[in-house]
């Protein structure tokens, strides 16, 4: 240990020596401490090789090459001394060693370029600061770099200055260096410079004694750094430390008293693992699969007390009496804050808090069942959700303006039916007038007075109240139904009154070709002459009992149509009215008011619903030229059918009960379908031309649109109106829908269906119509119909309007 | 420039209200404000109202105009005068009168033409010159001519039943009454005299029934006269007849009644049927006729799509006892189907009574044939047709083709034709009359809408004497006369209670009636000032 010391000792002193400058010195002592060091370093390797037990490891020894080769590199002008002792033979360890003493060298570097001038790097005599007269007596004056003797020059005698005085133009500026023995010519810029300083000034032209303070450490980052010192070896060094350590643990490990935490076998499991080779590694997925604690939910981030909460808020923060009423009322999950502010005057006034313990136990409570979970809040905006409409001024043509206003009819306008070319309109109400209009003019231009097919005594009205239910009132007679017969050549319109069916000639109001009236006149009068006894035959309506007897297939085709033919007269009796040869009218054996009449399309057809107990009497079709009447629905078991409606091509009638629409192959005699429409009450149905979507109205106010190709349940139900629906409507050669309702409104619709599956077809609200007035019992618009040409609407009130919506704009 | 100076010298002095100055002044000051406060929708009707002209301060910019006008009588000079910007129709009528020096009841109301873009002044003189584009830097000419006055109501009288139509365009004298013949919705046609002036006897007496025709068996929906003294009607019935008129001087007995003031008129008129036109087959809603030669030629369109083109003798003695003869076969006919009402109607007529079948049967319309005019009354070679289905065309007769196809999106209900203009002006169901060019064969473009009625157009009429000058009747219960040279009515006519239905022009452009739902008629001067 001794060897420490005096190493501890001599290191200060070498440095002071190399700051001297003093390489002369300095030598020498690096020499004693190469020494010194090379024993010490031994020594140590000694006692580490106790602890390691000679593990030296080739690592070590690279690390010493490499070490020997920087310290010649860096060490160009290095002493001879340690040269010589290289060149003896001296062992790695020793050169490693010469780390030591370049530590100091590098110091001493940087002061080199700091200080020294370029001058000093000619100085060939190395003799050092000492007395050039030490030399006076030998022939040479020094000792150059490599130690050989400087040998001195004849010097010139002073002839020769003489001379040189006369010859040389630099000989004034030219002088003797003794040390070097050599003579030095001045430059103009040293003439300059001395003449500068034996004026007393600075040496250089412009030298600035006092620059501009520059303030490098202004804390201002730079790209470059100021200071550029060398990175120091140790900063490339391996630690000794931590060798040391790790030595240390692993002589540890090696005795056995430091244990791996690991498990040994996991290494194993390891090594059987499989790798997804080209698999990307996710390392966050990775770590998640790893991870098997629930996520980490933070706590809700409690928001800082402001004014309400204070004993004494300001007078803003106070909630007016109907706030506070307001949140008492409120539930508890409703409210935005859980306190109502209140106002003391003093701190002490303010009495405990009430809800302390409550809380406290909530908060436990809350804690116990952790119910803390991560709310997915989406921060959409509701607007946004709503598909985008196009303007209803883009979906043009729809009825928006009244036109003409049908004058009339006194009291509720019930029903109004469109004549096929559009030039004409019945409509008929409570007046129990039936009236054609010419639809351009409004002009009357034919009425006739039914009320003498008005049952005698009252008749039983079913209505629907507001909440969807039925309701029972009694009125004296009315035309509940009016229907424009299809055919252009059959001017016939029928009527509904009470029990009664009513045709009605109209062919008187606008011309028609004599065709046309033979058609018409066959339909109404034709077949009646043949059944001329129906005419004074009374007893069919007596011989209530209609014989539904089920004919035997040994029957003969003649027979069956005589039997259907009596069964037919039995159910229907059917009259020419006799002061008007215009009219002919029947009533159903067995039955109630009429419900419901539509004409087929073909004309001849006319079916009727009745309300009546039996159930399979309630829809009969009467074929009208041959006036027969059947009952092919004998086996509706539904009880209450409201509406009728034939598909615009196929052999199919929809037969609307209160909640369902049946749907009944006519050829087939079968039910095809029952679709549930989910309201209480049906009220109307609408077909579109395509004959593939069906819309239903209720008077629980929805519309339900059912795709009859897809599904029995409706494929959208929509709720606007306000009041029971009334009548729903598809225009024949428009894409518009229109439905009319008791509150007084016909909201219209640009209704699109596509022939392909994959669009569903859209529906648009573009127009609601108000020319209606509400009535005081609740009746809005009762009747509605489109033109069939134009992209108009027809509608009748329980105000006694009729009117006609044109399309405007 | 002695001249210049003197009358706007003239005009600086006497005019107060306007500050018409020369040009050189008008140098002076141009920083002026332009006050826009006409772009109200005023008609400006009132002609004495031209208190807010006055208010036009001194900073008004001007514009130099030169007035021309094809009346002798109110010729000014035609060296240009600046007026300002602001000044509107009665502005401009007031600096004439000025320049005319007119004073108080000699004034006469101008109106003024924009003689570059063929363009009434209807408002201020800014804003016609920023709508038609036209520079204030340049000399305005505008031409003037004395205002049309607002018809006056000269006659009226009520009918039993509604009426759907009416015609007056029998060629009459100068100083006689006009005879007009309405259809009503029962089915009637009534002939009537209609004073030309109302006198002190009022209204009422205007209006003198010749005689009364029960013609159809359904409401009659048109009615033309023609030729000298031939009728045309058609109705629901779907029938188109031809009537023979006479004018028949009366007893010399009413006469003296009359002299006394009874209300018994001192002549009459005979009607007797020429032709019954059947081939529609539903009912007929438009008709019009002309006379050519012996020929009464027509054309009828209604519900059942299609335009009929009639020709019927009208005629010598020998035709008329050869139809005879076959008018009896066919009522013979019909007498064994049960078709006895046509003839029990028609039986007045029935010495005349023929029956008549199309010429052509053009047929192109989707929907029902609601209005109809011949191009030129005097050569009945095309026809044009407005439709419910929305187009007009035009037919050419003779080859009974479609010659021009305009397509509106928007169901017609009148029509009439300008061959003076060559412009179509349709009525609509949209309540806009729309003005078409009826020689563009190509793509169709609307040159006008006149939008200012509230509901259906039913007649649109051109003047016989004015060309620009156009009536329209609408189920507003109004009728309105346009210049088709501004798209503001000039007059709007509110003495109907109840929607107009017809509409007709006298010959001579002088006299307007109209019939219409409250069941009346009614006759309106429309006041003329010939040019030289």
């Amino acid at each position: 240990m001794s060897s420490r010391a005096t190493r501890g000792a001599a290191l200060p002193s070498g440095m002071s020596e190399a700051l001297n400058g003093n390489a002369y010195e300095d030598e020498s002592n690096e020499d004693e401490e190469v020494v010194v060091e090379g024993e010490s370093s031994s020594d140590e390797d000694e006692e580490e090789d106790v602890i390691v037990e000679g593990a030296s490891s080739d690592d070590e020894e690279d690390e010493d090459d490499e070490d020997d080769e920087e310290a010649e590199e860096d060490r160009a002008a290095a002493q001879s001394a340690a040269k010589l002792k290289r060149a003896t033979g001296k062992t790695a360890e020793a050169s490693k060693d010469a780390a030591k003493p370049r530590k100091f060298r590098g110091d001493e570097d940087v002061r080199a370029e700091g200080y020294a001038s370029s001058d000093e790097e000619h100085e060939e005599n190395t003799i050092g600061n000492v007395p050039l007269h030490w030399y006076d007596e030998f022939d040479h004056i020094g000792y150059d770099k490599a130690g050989r003797k400087l040998v001195r020059k004849e010097g010139m005698d002073e002839v020769d200055k003489f001379l040189a005085s006369k010859d040389d133009p630099f000989y004034r500026r030219t002088f003797y260096d003794a040390k070097n023995d050599q003579s030095i010519v001045l430059t103009d810029r040293e003439l300059i410079m001395a003449r500068r300083m034996l004026e007393g000034k600075f040496p250089e032209q412009g030298f600035n004694p006092e620059p501009d303070y520059v303030d490098f450490f202004s804390g201002e980052k730079n790209v470059f750094p100021i200071a550029d010192p060398y990175e120091p070896k140790r900063r490339f060094v391996p630690s000794k430390f931590e060798r040391q350590k790790i030595l240390k643990i692993m002589h540890g490990i090696r005795a056995g008293h430091v244990r791996r935490q690991g498990k040994p076998e996991s290494k194993k499991e390891a090594k059987n693992e499989v790798y997804l080779m080209w698999g990307e590694d996710d390392l966050a997925e990775d770590i998640k699969k790893r991870r098997k604690a629930p996520k980490h939910i933070p706590a809700p981030k409690v928001t800082p007390p402001d004014h309400r909460e204070s004993y004494h808020p300001p007078e803003e923060y106070l909630p007016t009496p109907e706030e506070a009423k307001a949140w008492e009322e409120a539930h508890p999950d409703d409210r935005k804050i859980n306190y109502l502010p209140q106002d003391f005057a003093q701190l002490r006034r303010v009495p405990a808090y009430a809800n302390y313990v409550r809380e406290r136990y909530e908060r436990c409570i809350d804690l116990y069942l952790a119910p803390r979970k991560e709310v997915r809040r989406l921060n959409i905006d509701p607007e946004s959700l709503v598909p985008k409409l196009p303007k209803p001024s883009e979906l043009r043509p729809f009825p928006n303006t009244v036109a003409v206003t049908y004058f009339g009819h006194h009291g509720r306008v019930r029903s109004l039916a469109v004549d096929p070319s559009g030039e004409l309109l019945a409509s008929g109400g409570d007046d129990m007038i039936l009236r054609i209009w010419e639809v351009e003019s409004g002009r009357c231009l034919l009425s006739h007075d039914l009320s003498q097919y008005a049952p005698e005594e009252n008749e039983e009205i079913s209505r629907v109240t507001e909440d969807g239910e039925g309701e029972v009132s009694t009125k004296k007679g009315f035309i509940s139904r009016v229907a424009w017969n299809p055919q252009m050549q059959y001017r016939v319109v029928a009527a509904a009154v009470g029990e009664n069916v009513i045709l009605v000639d109209v062919s008187a109001a606008s011309f028609a070709s004599e065709e046309d009236v033979e058609a018409t006149e066959q339909l109404m009068g034709g077949a009646l002459a043949e059944a001329g006894e129906g005419d004074d035959d009374d007893d069919n309506e007596e011989n209530a009992e209609v014989a539904e007897v089920d004919l035997g297939a040994e029957a003969s085709e003649e027979e069956r149509m005589q039997q259907a033919l009596r069964d037919s007269r039995r159910m229907v009796g059917w009259k020419k009215d006799k002061a008007d040869r215009t009219v002919i009218f029947w009533k159903e054996a067995d039955s109630g008011p009429v419900l419901d009449l539509i004409w087929h399309a073909k004309g001849v057809y006319l079916a009727t619903v009745t309300a009546t107990k039996r159930s399979n009497a309630q829809v009969t079709v009467h074929h009208v030229l041959k006036r027969m009447s059947q009952r092919p629905l004998r086996f509706v078991k539904d009880q209450r059918v409201q509406r009728l409606l034939f598909h615009p091509r196929k052999p199919i009638i929809f037969v609307a009960s209160k909640r369902y629409v049946h749907v009944y192959h006519l050829g087939q005699q079968k039910r095809l379908k029952q679709l549930k429409t989910g309201s209480q009450w049906i009220s109307s149905m609408a077909i579109h031309p395509d004959g593939n979507n069906l819309v239903v109205g209720t008077y629980d106010r929805r519309v339900s649109w059912f795709d009859l190709d897809i599904s029995s349940k409706p494929w959208r139900t929509l709720k606007y109106h306000k009041r029971a629906l009334r009548e729903v409507d598809f225009h024949d050669r428009y894409p518009l829908f229109a439905s009319a309702s008791d509150d007084g409104t016909v909201h219209v619709f640009h209704a699109r269906v596509f022939e392909d599956f994959d669009k569903d077809p859209y529906l648009i609200p573009v127009k609601v119509l108000r020319g209606h007035a509400q009535t005081l019992d609740g009746l809005g618009v009762l009747s509605m119909a489109f033109h069939p040409t134009q992209p108009w609407l027809f509608s009748a009130g329980a105000d006694g309007r009729l009117q006609l919506f044109q399309n405007l704009g | 420039m002695d001249v210049d100076e003197g009358a706007a010298q003239e005009v600086e002095d006497d005019v107060e209200d306007d500050d018409v100055e020369e040009e050189e002044a008008s140098e002076e000051e141009q920083g002026g404000a332009e006050e826009d406060e006409d772009e109200d929708d005023e008609d400006d009707e009132d002609d004495d109202d031209d208190d807010d002209d006055e208010e036009e301060g001194e900073g008004d910019e001007q514009i130099r105009v030169k007035f021309t006008t094809r009346f002798s009588k109110y010729r000014v000079t035609e060296t240009s005068i600046a007026v300002p910007l602001s000044l509107r129709r009665a502005g401009l009528s007031e600096v004439v009168n000025h320049l005319l020096g007119r004073e108080d009841e000699d004034r006469v109301v101008f109106d003024f033409l924009i003689v570059e873009k063929d363009t009434l002044v209807r408002r201020n003189l800014e804003y016609h010159l920023r709508t038609l584009k036209l520079s204030s830097e340049e000399v305005l000419h505008l031409e003037y001519a004395p205002a049309l006055l607002e018809p006056e109501l000269s006659a009226e009288e009520k009918w039993p039943d509604w009426l759907s139509c009416v015609d007056a365009r029998r060629p009459t004298a100068e100083n006689e009454d006009l005879v007009a013949v309405t259809g009503s919705y029962d089915g009637s046609l009534t002939f009537c005299e209609v004073a030309r002036s109302s006198g002190a006897a009022g209204l009422a007496k205007g209006v003198t029934v010749l005689s009364k025709v029960q013609a159809h068996r359904a409401a009659v929906k048109g009615v033309t006269q023609f030729g000298e003294n031939y009728v045309s009607s058609c109705g629901k019935d779907g029938v188109v007849k031809v009537w023979s008129t006479s004018l028949a001087e009366a007893a010399p007995v009413t006469r003296k009644a009359a002299a006394n003031g009874s209300s018994s008129s001192t002549r009459s008129m005979n009607c007797t049927q020429i032709a019954g036109c059947e081939g529609h087959e539903r009912s007929v809603e438009a008709l019009d006729a002309v006379q050519i030669g012996n020929f009464a030629v027509m054309g009828s369109g209604g519900w059942d799509q299609s335009v009929c083109i009639w020709k019927v003798a009208l005629g010598n003695e020998d035709d008329v006892t050869a139809a005879k003869e076959e008018g009896e076969d066919e009522g013979d006919a019909a007498n064994g189907s049960d078709r006895k009402k046509r003839k029990v109607k028609g039986a007045k007529a029935a010495s005349a009574l023929k029956t008549v079948k199309p010429a052509s049967v053009l047929s192109g319309h989707t929907d029902s044939v609601s209005a109809l005019t011949w191009a030129d009354r005097g050569s009945p070679s095309t026809l044009f047709s407005g439709s419910w289905d929305r187009s007009i065309r035009a037919w050419d007769v003779v080859r009974e083709v479609c010659t021009i196809k305009l397509n509106g999106n928007k169901v017609v209900t009148a029509i009439a034709h300008n061959p003076t203009t060559a412009t179509i002006a349709t009525g609509h169901a949209d309540e806009q009359v729309r003005l078409w060019d009826s020689r563009v064969t190509g793509e169709a473009i609307v040159k006008l809408s006149l939008k200012s009625h509230e509901a259906w157009i039913t007649s649109v009429q051109w003047s016989p004497s004015r060309p620009h000058l156009l009536a329209s009747a609408s189920q507003d219960q109004t009728i309105k006369l346009w210049d088709v040279r501004s798209s503001v009515p000039l007059h709007t006519l509110k003495s109907h209670t109840n929607k107009v239905f017809g509409l007709s022009w006298d010959a001579s452009g002088t006299m307007l009636m109209s019939a219409g739902a409250d069941s009346m008629l009614r006759a309106y001067r429309v006041g003329t000032e010939k040019s030289d």
